[in-house]
């Protein structure tokens, strides 16, 4: 008959715990403190799959028909007090002792479910159609939205396999072509809704008597409309394999028409709500990607492998939220930086161009500042800085990335490998060249040049400069070239493992972040890793520097 | 992680079937999952309970301008002439006023200025109230009185916010519904026509909200007190003389005479100190308090201000630091615990908020026993000591002797005497602050309205109407109590009430905005000025008795003073005004919110509305 069943059932248990005493014994605290919380989540994820497998002649047919439900529960409950009575000798195992005590719980649910058929054709190795529909659901969504449709289908055409097709040097030839639609659900459970933040206010009776009373904060808009965000991903790609794959790749071409992107807007704050959930509406992502790998060099004694990529992505808003003009033309949501025909990414402000000099102290003070201080773009001459003075100033994210390995295998047993790659173009915040980094009367800070009359530097300012009337952060070009990982490695010979009884030995040393290069970045890692352009961590405190990890290790199987 | 394979298919496909109609047939309730932790206003803001709780975020909204580092309050003082911005080691600072005082500019940041605070939070606050009165509808009452009371206190809410915003930035969008989309196309409509409307909501607020409230909300005596004020600003004296006499003669309210509260056995104090002691401005018998905030030590996370007043930080002087003795050596020092502690008694101040010469010198030149001057209620910078431990190791003579300011040459023992060398009303900035090592000023409650307040509002309002004798008796009911010599009606000037002003409500009254209202006043009816001058509302941004009154009795903005790290004050008469902040213009991109003359954007303004726009 050719059906099979599949069952699938995932569960995730997870408990976190808490536990902190700050001893009043600290010379920083004049009260103890202590505190203990416990977070439990409960997942699990069910899928029913069915499938159809039939081959007749050349034809070869694979159904497929899922049934899918999830349901994520949450469980936080925390307890802190201080002022403890006698003492808080105790700390978080006797927090009834406090004088203060506070409790804070919160239980979350979420739940999605899925229904998809697929069915793959194949014919002869040569044509291959894949057609799919599935019903997407997330219990986060407006209420009439929570469920969603995505279809896609997909041919390829394995050019190498076809009768006419003769080439000794070309081993494989694969065009593929696609269309599909997917949604995306990542928001918060419940930002569709209008939370109202519950904290509290205190009274005074007439006995003089503190009552706390509860107090709601209605902080965001409702949404009842919050529906899928939709991609609708074009795809057109080559994999290729040449003379015995010691040349293998791939091709790739793309363009993704997102829509009703799931986004939080920020509100005018004449409304008293801070921002709302909301789907913008369009954004277009193109891109090339670019993947090979060669085998160099392959002989007994010496081999030689390299890897390489290369991506490069644009993308535009084509739509947001339909806010028309008099005449009809969308309007930029300059509150949330969202310009129509520009990129997400896109940095829009006023711009630094260079740092006053001595001989223009007239005209910097005709700005209020003095030189060396920054020297910021006025574009319609009008004297002040205002939002006609912002300009776009290039873009956050890298305008193309490249990546390199390379593996070498020497005299059998010696390994060498490393890595390269790179982002090539972005920029991001180095507000370090305003010299302001604390008090220099009596905080210590990183150094970095400084203007001084006998120093005119044009790109760092003088020891606390000012800003005058103007608002506007310092952005450099942030593009680098890593040398990420080098790894030597000697494998002990085989006949010598036998005499020692022994599976397998390796001997290696390996350095990772072993340098980086990038021209206009003087400071820690210029690598973002956020939209930010600032540390992993989500900070914009640039005080982290990525450690250079040494490693030398043995690997021994017995 | 669990998984099984199953190869039979008929009975499994039996199965899948009846596990497919289970999931169809309760699918529409699988996805929805209500919060489970938090209200939302479909099943919250349908009962009284819920509109309280929304009135009481409105009071620790309002609550917030008087606590933490950098109290929006201060700005209030800042752009009057009772204090200047104090901090005087960095630009940023509201000093030269002309340069940072921008649309653009940073508006909301303790190290720079809070004016985008108020625009901002003002406007959270009439939210709150709009989104009781509008779905007032919606519930059910117990009784009538109960929904008038909360009806009457959103009110309240709302014309708090229109009075503060209309005197800071004069003509602004007028918002009287929750706003439920994201709407883009607002206009201003004048700053008349909202306090006209204001005046309309409380009057008929006053009888609905009850005459006896807890401390930390709205009673019917704050919202008279409120409506005076507005009555003033739309120039209608014999109104706010009504609504003042209705305070005054309530049958509860009372100035405090006699002492009282937790020093009352001290006879060192007076009833000047009991008054401000924040242990008891809500106490029980304290008949002054009209509309109070709360804040206590012992409710962290629990409806306190995190933090408390930090009002030491903010508004004593940086006295710890930079002042010699004189022979040259550091006299100073903060370390709490040591020989002569200053510190837990003065705090750890900044001087952030810098009282000028006008209200820590001039004003009191004829002070005589008037106890809002006296010694230990108030402290002048050579009652401190010299107390660094490093003079007693060294033996030096000058260790616990009384500070000085020069040499006998004149040379000047102290390196910056904008920030660390200025006196202040220790009765008012006390705060004991335990949790602190060294103190910034902690929890406690502060004065919103006081009846000493509404003594000096009906004063002002007889004055306008040049019935000076009458003015001149309020104004001495309030120097009676502090045993301060009296006045006669030839005394009266709005020079005289505005020192009164200063002297009775020092970080307490909203500086600015009374201020502004004053000039506004001026402005309107064309009365001439004790100054000689007359104004009109047709320049005011050019020629207003708010800029005329700094410059005539502060020395800061008008003898280009620099502070030691180079920035000068300065202050243009349009900065009457606050500018509305630039990010609230640009985002309205389908309507025009207007822009105050002086300030980039001006030039886009259109005609604001002059009458409410009816609701559909």
């Amino acid at each position: 008959m050719g059906f099979s069943y599949e069952l699938g059932y995932t569960n995730r248990l997870e408990f976190s715990e808490y536990y902190n005493h700050s001893s009043a014994e600290s010379p920083s605290n004049v009260v103890g403190s202590a505190e203990r919380s416990v977070t439990k989540i409960n997942e699990w994820q069910l899928d029913n799959i069915l499938r159809w497998d039939k081959t007749i002649d050349k034809h070869t047919f694979n159904l497929m028909f899922l049934v899918y439900g999830e349901k994520y529960n949450s469980y936080f409950t925390r307890s802190r007090a201080n002022t403890f009575e006698p003492s808080d000798a105790l700390g978080y195992s006797a927090l009834e002792l406090g004088t203060v005590q506070t409790v804070d719980s919160e239980d979350v649910t979420s739940t999605g479910d899925a229904i998809m058929t697929r069915l793959n054709y194949n014919y002869d190795s040569r044509y291959l159609v894949t057609w799919t529909m599935r019903r997407d659901g997330y219990s986060a969504f407006g209420e009439n939205n929570k469920r969603a449709y995505f279809p896609s289908i997909a041919g390829a055409w394995t050019i190498s396999n076809e009768k006419f097709f003769k080439s000794e040097f070309v081993n494989f030839l694969k065009l593929r072509l696609s269309y599909g639609e997917n949604g995306n659900r990542d928001i918060g459970r419940f930002t569709a809704l209008s939370q109202l933040n519950a904290n509290k206010y205190l009274n005074v009776d007439a006995g003089g008597n503190v009552i706390t009373v509860p107090t709601f904060d209605n902080g965001t808009q409702e949404n009842t409309e919050l529906r899928w965000e939709r991609t609708k991903a074009t795809n057109l790609g080559l994999d290729f394999s040449f003379a015995d794959g010691i040349v293998e790749g791939s091709v790739e071409a793309y363009r993704n028409i997102t829509s009703d992107l799931i986004v939080t807007r920020q509100l005018p704050n004449i409304i008293g709500f801070d921002n709302v959930t909301t789907n913008l509406g369009e954004i277009e992502n193109k891109g090339l990607e670019f993947t090979l790998s060669t085998q160099n060099y392959n002989k007994e004694n010496f081999s030689w492998n390299t890897n390489f990529n290369f991506s490069l992505n644009r993308n535009k808003i084509n739509k947001l939220y339909g806010d028309l003009d008099e005449n009809g033309n969308e309007l930029d949501d300059i509150t949330n930086q969202r310009f129509i025909g520009e990129a997400t990414d896109v940095i829009w402000g006023q711009e630094a161009i260079g740092i006053w000099q001595q001989d223009e102290a007239a005209a910097a003070a005709e700005y209020g500042v003095f030189p060396g201080d920054w020297k910021i773009r006025d574009i319609d001459n009008s004297g002040d800085f205002t939002v006609d003075d912002n300009v776009f100033q290039g873009y956050r994210s890298p305008r193309f990335s490249w990546a390199m390995s390379n593996r070498f295998t020497m005299l059998k047993n010696f390994d060498f490998s490393f890595e390269v790659y790179s982002n090539w173009g972005q920029k991001r915040v180095f507000n370090e060249a305003k010299n302001r980094n604390g008090f220099i009367d009596r905080t210590n800070s990183i150094q970095t040049p400084y203007w001084t009359p006998e120093n005119p530097l044009n790109d760092y300012a003088r020891l606390f400069s000012s800003d005058g009337s103007s608002n506007f952060a310092i952005w450099r070009d942030a593009s680098f070239i890593r040398l990420s990982n080098i790894t030597l490695a000697y494998r002990l010979p085989k006949n010598l493992l036998e005499k020692l009884s022994i599976q397998s030995l390796r001997i290696y040393g390996n350095v990772r972040n072993v340098a980086v290069w990038a021209p206009n970045w003087d400071f820690y890692d210029p690598e973002p890793t956020d939209i930010d352009g600032r540390n992993s961590n989500g900070t914009t405190n640039p005080s982290l520097p990525t450690p250079r990890f040494f490693t030398v290790g043995i690997d021994l199987s017995l | 992680m669990k998984k099984i394979i199953n190869k039979y298919h008929k009975s499994v496909l039996r199965a899948v079937c009846v596990l497919t109609l289970l999931l169809t047939a309760c699918e529409e309730e699988f996805l929805d999952a209500d919060p489970q932790s938090f209200f939302t206003p479909s099943n919250a803001l349908n009962t009284p309970d819920g509109f309280n709780s929304l009135l009481s975020q409105a009071m620790r909204n309002l609550r917030a301008e008087y606590y933490g580092d950098g109290a929006p309050m201060i700005t209030e003082n800042i752009f009057s002439e009772v204090s200047v911005e104090g901090t005087t080691d960095k630009s940023g600072p509201a000093q030269d006023l002309n340069l940072l005082i921008l649309p653009d500019a940073n508006l909301n940041s303790a190290n720079y200025n809070r004016i985008g605070w108020f625009w901002q939070e003002f406007y959270k606050g009439i939210k709150y109230a709009n989104t009781v009165i509008g779905r007032l509808d919606d519930a059910e009452f117990d009784s009538e009185a109960q929904k008038n009371d909360i009806f009457g206190r959103a009110l309240f809410h709302r014309a708090y916010r229109y009075y503060r915003l209309t005197q800071q930035f004069g003509d602004i969008p007028l918002i009287l519904e929750e706003i439920t989309t994201p709407r883009l196309d607002f206009v201003s409509t004048t700053r008349e026509t909202i306090l006209r409307k204001m005046q309309e909501d409380l009057n008929m607020a006053v009888p609905m909200v009850n005459e006896v409230s807890n401390n930390g909300d709205i009673n019917r005596a704050a919202v008279l007190h409120l409506l005076t004020k507005v009555n003033l600003a739309l120039a209608d004296f014999d109104a706010a003389i009504a609504s003042a006499s209705q305070v005054i003669n309530d049958g509860t309210h009372a100035l405090m005479t006699s002492r009282f509260g937790i020093d009352a056995d001290d006879i060192t104090k007076d009833v000047t100190w009991d008054l401000h002691q924040v242990e008891n401005k809500s106490a029980p018998g304290n008949t002054e308090g009209i509309l109070l905030v709360i804040d206590r030590l012992g409710y962290e996370d629990n409806g306190d201000f995190s933090g408390g007043t930090s009002i030491m930080r903010q508004a004593t002087p940086l006295w710890w630091r930079f002042i010699n003795t004189p022979d040259g050596q550091n006299g100073m020092s903060d370390n709490p615990g040591i020989e002569i502690d200053q510190v837990l008694q003065y705090g750890r101040g900044i001087g952030r908020n810098r009282g000028t010469a006008y209200s820590t010198e001039q004003i009191w030149e004829n002070a005589n026993a008037d106890q809002r001057f006296k010694d230990g209620n108030w402290v002048e910078m050579e009652d401190l000591v010299y107390n660094a431990p490093s003079l007693k190791e060294a033996g030096n003579s000058f260790y616990g002797k009384n500070l000085e300011l020069y040499l006998p040459d004149g040379t000047p023992l102290c390196s910056d005497t904008i920030r660390n060398w200025y006196d202040f009303p220790q009765y008012k900035l006390y705060v004991e602050d335990p949790l602190a090592v060294k103190p910034s000023g902690g929890h406690g409650d502060w004065y919103v309205y006081r009846l000493a307040e509404t003594y000096l509002l009906r004063a002002e309002a007889y004055f306008w109407k040049g019935q000076l004798a009458l003015a001149a008796e309020d104004i001495n009911v309030v120097r009676r109590r502090v045993e301060a010599d009296e006045i006669t009606g030839a005394d009266v000037n709005i020079d005289y009430i505005l020192d009164e002003r200063a002297r009775e409500l020092y970080y307490e009254e909203n500086r600015k905005t009374e201020l502004t209202r004053i000039a506004f006043i001026f402005a309107k009816i064309g009365k001439t000025a004790y100054n000689g001058e007359t104004y009109s509302l047709d320049n005011f941004s050019q020629k207003n008795f708010w800029y005329d009154r700094i410059m005539e009795v502060t020395d800061f903005y008008n003898i280009g003073l620099k502070t030691i790290h180079g920035d000068e004050y300065t202050m243009s008469p349009y900065h009457v005004l606050w500018p509305v902040p630039a990010p609230a213009i640009n985002a309205n991109t389908q309507g025009q919110i207007n822009q105050n003359e002086g300030y980039p954007g001006a030039e886009n303004n259109i005609a604001p509305l002059t009458t409410i726009p009816e609701t559909e």
